[in-house]
């Protein structure tokens, strides 16, 4: 993990070189309609230090309950690790925001003769959030990211860029939803 | 003498032609949609976009020429600035100025416009008529938010890796007096006299109030989470600033420098502008792909307009009177 945020302030520092780009900022947005009450939804997800709702952790460990600035690490069945710091959390809302502190690299490549470790997920300053929303007896559920790809220089190797990215957020985010309706409507 | 006579009254002419539609026309904001390669073109009068004109590079940071002839836009994908003409909104020019160029603004005589790059550490003065290089200002790290004071004697450039603002004379085109501020900051204002700042600090989730006169911290002003730019209304009664991760505007009375509501706009709100008479402000929501309008004297959202993939608008977008 230590190795990781190395290499993040490598890459920033050579970003700041003459030569670079800047990345531009992406966002995913994915919705779901659950049939089952709200209550019943956020009661699956609320607790920031429980991710057992998405399909690819492992594990989850937290500290800090449900209060801003808590942090959870999210093991992942492949072996990677995601630290994650809660920025906001409403109850009655029903919502929480988050972002991304830290990762574990998913492989080395090796771009333009220099070692690059890609992060388990292909991202870099990632912020979330989930919003739960009664609509009658049934639940929407929003979903939604914004971040940079992993590359933060120019001419991004294929694993570290926007669609790299992309293709990563949509798939948890769809494979996420998916699970958490199934799960509510038991 | 003669020819003088005729170039006047022809000039007169074009004059009064031009000015009808310019007089009887409602003001317009420019809306840079970065993740749609665009700029929506919305009247006020109605609220509606009513053109949208594509601007390649991922169009960020935005101003207004003084007259309101031109409006100057950085794509920072391509480092470059973009030029769009208000009479028919085309886009009539883009040129190279520097890779990571995002903050922009005009000086008060539209001679000149100023550009801030991200990465070299560096403001670019732009000849407006050539849109040449003409010098390269070195200042702090990774500066963002620039604006000129009414007087057009100061440049202000918020630094937003060193914490600071600096303060560049523009006669002599150097960096007068540097302050630190809050951590992070990254848009500013400065009031219609002239005598004070104000720079919103992205990481410390404060406004600095900072005075002209020796830069002096007047006071420090707790908003929500990450605000990002941030625009006067009613008389610079009130200072208005986005907060990008909380989806809302902290209003701030200017004189008790107290936040006295927060006001629900769209998801992480970026850039915010106030119309002339200073009652209505527009924001722009870079996740929800729209524009919310607020009434400064209700303190309510009257209206919110589809724009497009991702609008941040940073800078100054309103054009006309």
């Amino acid at each position: 993990m230590k190795k990781f945020t190395l290499l993040v302030s490598a890459l920033f520092l050579f970003a700041a070189g003459a030569h670079a780009h800047g990345p531009v900022r992406q966002k995913v947005k994915q919705d779901i309609t659950i049939n089952a009450p709200a209550d019943k939804v956020w009661a699956l997800i609320k607790n920031f230090d429980d991710m057992s709702w998405l399909p690819a952790v492992a594990s989850t460990t937290g500290e800090g309950g449900n209060k801003k600035g808590a942090t959870r690490v999210l093991t992942l069945k492949d072996g990677g690790t995601i630290k994650e710091e809660l920025k906001k959390h409403d109850d009655k809302k029903m919502s929480y925001a988050y972002k991304i502190k830290d990762m574990s690299a998913a492989k080395t490549i090796t771009h333009s003769g220099q070692d690059e470790e890609v992060p388990v997920l292909p991202v870099s300053n990632y912020a979330a959030s989930i919003d739960v929303k009664a609509k009658g007896d049934k639940t929407q559920v929003i979903w939604k990211a914004g971040y940079y790809r992993a590359y933060m220089n120019n001419n991004p190797p294929a694993e570290m860029n926007e669609e790299a990215a992309n293709t990563a957020v949509n798939a948890i985010f769809k494979e996420g939803l998916e699970n958490l309706k199934a799960l509510a409507e038991k | 003498m003669f020819l003088t006579h005729v170039k006047n009254a022809a000039a007169l002419a074009a004059a009064f032609f031009l000015s009808l539609p310019l007089a009887t026309a409602a003001p317009r904001a420019y809306i840079t949609n970065q993740l749609g390669d665009s700029v929506s073109v919305i009247d006020t009068a109605s609220n509606t976009v009513i053109e949208t004109i594509a601007v390649p590079g991922k169009p960020a940071g935005i101003a207004v020429a003084p007259d309101g002839s031109r409006v100057y836009v950085t794509t920072p994908e391509s480092g470059e600035l973009a030029v769009i003409d208000t009479a028919n909104n085309k886009l009539i020019a883009q040129v190279s100025v520097s890779a990571g160029a995002l903050g922009i603004t005009t000086d008060r005589t539209g001679k000149t416009i100023f550009i801030a790059d991200w990465y070299k550490n560096i403001v670019s003065v732009v000849d407006a008529e050539s849109l040449e290089v003409k010098k390269t200002i070195p200042v702090g790290q990774s500066p963002s938010g620039l604006a000129v004071s009414p007087d057009n004697r100061w440049l202000y450039v918020a630094n937003r890796l060193d914490n600071s603002v600096s303060q560049i004379d523009l006669e002599t085109l150097r960096i007068r007096n540097t302050t630190k501020v809050g951590e992070h900051p990254f848009g500013l204002t400065v009031d219609s006299r002239g005598k004070r700042i104000y720079v919103a600090n992205v990481e410390s989730d404060d406004v600095t109030v900072l005075g002209r006169d020796h830069l002096k911290r007047i006071a420090t002003v707790k908003v929500k989470m990450l605000p990002y730019a941030a625009a006067l209304a009613l008389e610079d009664r009130l200072l208005l600033v986005t907060n990008q991760d909380d989806g809302t505007v902290s209003v701030i009375d200017t004189e008790t420098l107290q936040e006295k509501a927060v006001i629900s706009v769209g998801d992480k709100p970026e850039g915010i502008d106030t119309l002339p008479g200073g009652r209505f402000v527009y924001v722009a929501n870079w996740f929800d792909d729209n524009v919310s309008v607020i009434d400064a004297l209700s303190l309510e959202v009257i209206d919110t307009i589809e724009t497009g993939g991702g609008s941040r608008a940073f800078g100054q977008f309103i054009v006309g009177d």
